[in-house]
C-alpha cells in the first residue's frame, strides 16, 4: 500500500514537471534522477519515522520498570473504640512507609544528607549500602507520621516514594488488651471486642465497600479507662509483691451489669502482639475456669437463707471434721465450737457451710447455682468465654465440696456477675462491655433470690470485712463488704497444700452496692518468709487499693456515718 | 471579497472558540484546585487522627502516673484520701451561721475587752 502511495506521489511530480507548471528543483537535472532523489528522501524520512513509531510501539508493550515493590496492601478501616467517657481506646492511623528505588537514585550521598534533616536517627552507612545496591526496591523506614511524610516530600529527592498503610493503634498499650482483643494484618478483628465489632456486620459493610473511615461512628464501650488503669496497675504490683503466676480482676456495675474494668495478667501489648498467643496470656477472667474456693460460700449461704430452711440466727456444729465416705472435711482456721451462720461466714468454716448446705436437697442446691448462672456458659460480647466444668450429677460429696467452692470450676467474671445478684437485691443481670442504662438492665434482669436474702448477704459481706477474714479490704468511708476465697489448686489430680488460688469478692458501698470488685491471684507466695499467703493477706489489700483509688472516679462519695447494725435490722 | 456578515460571523466564531477555550481552561484550573484541596483535607484528616492518638497517649492514666511518681517529691504530691472528699451540702448546718457567731462574739468582746495591746493607749 505504501509503495502504491509512493508511486502515485512520484507520478504526480512527474506529471507536474511535464506540465511546465510548478517544477521541482531536481526536475531540471533530469526526470529519472529527480524521481530517484525524491524516492530516496521519502524513503529516508519514512524509515526514520518508521523507526520512531516502531520504538514507540515497542515501548508501549514494555512493562514499566519494576520499581514499585510489593503490591500496595489495602488495609480496611475500622471504627474508633472509645470508653464510657469518650476517651480513645483504639483508632486507625494512616502511616507512611518510605521506600527507595536504588536504580533511580541519582546521588545516594545527597539523598541521605537530605533525609537526615527529617529523620536524624537513620544509620548513614547502612542506608548508604542499601541505596548503592542494584535492587529495584528497598524499604527505608516503616510507619512514618503524615508530618514526616510531608517534610520528606518537600525535600524533593528523586527515587524515593511512600506507601500509605492503615494501622490499628491502641494508645493505652496493654492496659485494656484483653478487652480490646486483636486485629490481624488486614485489620480484621480476630479477638476480643474487635472481633465482636466485625461480627456486628462491619465485615459485610467492608465487602460492599461501605466501610469508609469517615462514615464509621466511634464504638463506645462501658469501660472506664481510668478505673481500668487502676485495676491493671494494682494487679501488676500484686503480681510482683506476691510473686504470682497470674492475676486478674473485674469491676462490675452492680445495677447495670456493665463491666467498668477488667484485666488479666500476664497480658500483651496489642500494638505489638508478638506474645499474644502464648498460653499464659489467655484472658483468665472470662476465658479461664477456676475452682473459686471460699467465695462460693457466699452463694451457698444465700441459697440456704433464700430457701427459708436456714435463718441468720441458726447454728451449726463445727467441732468435728465432717466425714463423707473416705473424705474428711476440715476447717482451715478451726474454731472447734458451734458456730452461728454469720460466724460460719466470717470464719469461712468448711464444716459449717457443708452442714448448712445439707439442710437443702441436692437438686435444689444445683438448681440454685444454675439459676445464678455459675454452671452454664455465660453470654457476653467477648468471644473468649469458657464453659464452666463440674459433675453432671451431684452426689453428696460433690455438693459438700461445691458448697465451699471445690469441684466446680467457673469463670471469675460470671462469679462476679452472680455476686452482684447477691448484693443488688437479687437481680441477675448479664454482663456487658457496652454501655447499658439502669432501665435497660432492669428490663432483662432475672430475679434469682429475694430482696430479704440479698439484704442478709450485704450484712454478712460487711461483717466479714469488719470482723472476719476480709479486714484488710476495708477502705474508710466506702463501706466495703466482701468474702475471701483461698482455694487449693489441683496439681496432678490432687489438691496441693502449697499452691493456692486466691480470690476476693467484694461490693461497695455495701449498704447500697454500686460496684462489685473481684480480684484473683493465682499461686501467690507469702509476702515475707514465714507469713501466710491466704486470700485475706493478698487479694483483700488489692481490692482495698482498687476501691480507694477508683471510687472517687466512679462518683461514689465517701460517707463516714455508716452503721453496720442498720444492715442487720434491714434483714429482719 | 468577504462580505460584512462573513467578517462578523468569523469574529463571532473566533470569539466563541476563545470563550469556550477560556471556560475549559478555567474549569481545568478549578479541578486542579479541587484535587489539591481534597488532598489537603485528606492530609489534615490523617493528621487529626494522629494528633488525637497522640493526645490520648499523652493523657494515658499510666503515663500520668509515671509522671506523678517521678515528680511526687519535687512537687510534694500526695494521693487524695477518702476523708478529704466531700460536698458543700454535707457540711453541718451550724457552720452556715458562723458569720453570725463571729459578729456576735465580736460585739460582746468590744464591750468587755480589757486586753492591753500596743495599740491601746497605756
Amino acid at each position: 500500500m505504501i509503495t502504491e502511495h509512493l508511486r502515485r506521489l512520484a507520478g504526480r511530480a512527474q506529471s507536474k514537471a511535464s506540465d511546465g507548471g510548478i517544477v521541482l528543483d531536481g526536475a531540471r537535472t533530469g526526470n529519472g534522477r529527480a524521481r530517484n532523489r525524491l524516492i530516496m528522501t521519502i524513503a529516508v524520512f519514512l524509515a526514520l519515522y518508521g523507526a520512531i513509531a516502531g520504538r514507540l510501539v515497542y515501548l508501549g508493550f514494555q512493562e514499566p520498570a519494576d520499581g514499585s515493590g510489593p503490591a500496595p496492601h489495602n488495609t480496611a478501616s475500622r471504627p474508633d473504640i472509645i470508653d464510657r467517657n469518650g476517651e480513645l481506646l483504639a483508632t486507625d492511623i494512616k502511616t507512611f512507609s518510605l521506600f527507595a528505588e536504588p536504580r533511580r537514585i541519582v546521588d545516594a550521598d545527597e539523598a541521605i544528607e537530605k533525609l537526615l534533616t527529617v529523620l536524624p536517627d537513620i544509620q548513614y552507612e547502612q542506608v548508604y549500602h542499601r541505596l548503592r545496591t542494584d535492587a529495584g526496591f528497598v524499604w527505608l523506614r516503616r510507619h512514618l507520621s503524615p508530618r514526616q511524610q510531608a517534610e520528606i516530600m518537600a525535600l524533593g529527592i528523586p527515587g524515593i516514594g511512600f506507601r500509605a498503610e492503615n494501622r490499628r493503634f491502641y494508645p493505652g498499650g496493654p492496659t485494656a488488651s484483653h478487652i480490646m482483643g486483636l486485629v490481624d494484618i488486614d485489620n480484621k478483628g480476630i479477638a476480643g471486642i474487635e472481633k465482636f465489632i466485625d461480627s456486628l456486620g462491619l465485615a459485610d459493610l467492608r465487602e460492599i465497600g461501605l466501610a469508609e473511615r469517615e462514615t464509621l461512628k466511634p464504638f463506645q464501650l462501658s469501660i472506664d479507662i481510668r478505673v481500668q488503669h487502676i485495676l491493671h496497675d494494682e494487679l501488676k504490683r500484686a503480681m510482683e509483691r506476691y510473686q504470682t503466676v497470674a492475676a486478674g480482676g473485674v469491676v462490675l456495675d452492680a445495677r447495670t451489669g456493665e463491666v467498668v474494668a477488667m484485666a488479666s495478667l500476664p497480658d500483651y501489648d496489642p500494638n505489638n502482639p508478638v506474645d499474644a498467643h502464648k498460653k499464659d496470656r489467655l484472658n483468665r477472667m472470662s476465658g479461664g475456669v477456676f475452682e473459686m474456693g471460699s467465695t462460693f460460700k457466699g452463694f451457698t449461704t444465700a441459697m440456704a437463707l433464700d430457701s427459708g430452711a436456714v435463718g441468720l440466727n441458726d447454728s451449726f456444729d463445727a467441732r468435728q471434721p465432717l466425714r463423707v465416705g473416705k473424705f474428711t472435711i476440715k476447717d482451715f482456721h478451726g474454731k472447734g465450737r458451734v458456730l452461728s451462720v454469720p460466724e460460719i461466714f466470717i470464719y469461712s468454716s468448711n464444716i459449717g457451710t457443708a452442714r448448712m448446705a445439707e439442710q437443702i436437697p441436692i437438686e435444689q442446691h444445683q438448681a440454685f447455682f444454675r439459676r445464678i448462672g455459675l454452671l452454664d456458659r455465660m453470654t457476653t460480647e467477648l468471644p473468649e468465654v469458657a464453659t464452666p466444668t463440674g459433675p453432671a450429677e451431684w452426689k453428696r460429696i460433690n455438693r459438700i465440696t461445691i458448697s465451699f467452692g471445690h469441684g466446680v470450676a467457673t469463670t471469675p467474671l460470671q462469679t462476679a456477675v452472680a455476686a452482684s445478684a447477691l448484693v443488688n437485691g437479687g437481680m441477675l443481670i448479664e454482663p456487658t462491655f457496652l454501655p447499658r442504662s439502669a432501665s435497660q438492665a432492669a428490663g432483662q434482669a432475672k430475679q434469682v433470690l429475694s430482696d430479704k436474702t440479698s439484704a442478709a448477704m450485704r450484712y454478712l459481706f460487711r461483717l466479714n470485712v469488719e470482723k472476719g477474714s476480709g479486714r484488710r479490704a476495708e477502705v474508710p468511708g466506702y463501706f466495703v463488704g466482701g468474702k475471701t476465697g483461698t482455694a487449693e489448686k489441683v496439681v496432678n489430680g490432687r489438691y496441693s497444700t502449697d499452691k493456692r488460688f486466691n480470690a476476693f469478692l467484694s461490693a461497695f458501698p455495701v449498704d447500697d452496692p454500686k460496684y462489685v470488685v473481684l480480684v484473683i491471684l493465682d499461686e501467690p507466695k507469702p509476702e515475707q518468709p514465714g507469713m501466710s499467703a491466704t486470700s485475706g493477706l493478698n487479694t483483700a489489700p488489692v481490692v482495698s487499693n482498687v476501691v480507694r483509688r477508683s471510687a472517687p472516679l466512679l462518683g461514689v462519695m465517701p460517707e463516714f456515718g455508716h452503721e453496720s447494725t442498720a444492715l442487720l435490722i434491714s434483714t429482719q | 471579497m468577504f462580505r460584512t456578515t462573513d467578517v462578523i460571523l468569523i469574529g463571532v466564531m473566533v470569539a466563541a472558540a476563545a470563550v469556550t477555550f477560556k471556560i475549559k481552561y478555567d474549569a481545568e484550573l478549578k479541578y486542579e484546585e479541587v484535587r489539591r484541596l481534597e488532598a489537603e483535607i485528606r492530609t489534615e484528616r490523617d493528621t487529626i487522627d494522629v494528633l488525637e492518638a497522640d493526645l490520648s497517649v499523652l493523657t494515658q492514666p499510666a503515663r500520668l502516673q509515671t509522671l506523678v511518681d517521678a515528680y511526687a517529691e519535687e512537687l510534694q504530691l500526695q494521693s487524695v484520701e477518702p476523708d478529704q472528699i466531700g460536698s458543700l451540702d454535707r457540711l453541718p448546718e451550724t457552720l452556715r451561721q458562723i458569720g453570725e457567731i463571729v459578729s456576735a462574739r465580736a460585739l460582746e468582746e468590744a464591750i468587755t475587752d480589757d486586753v492591753q495591746t500596743g495599740a491601746v493607749s497605756q
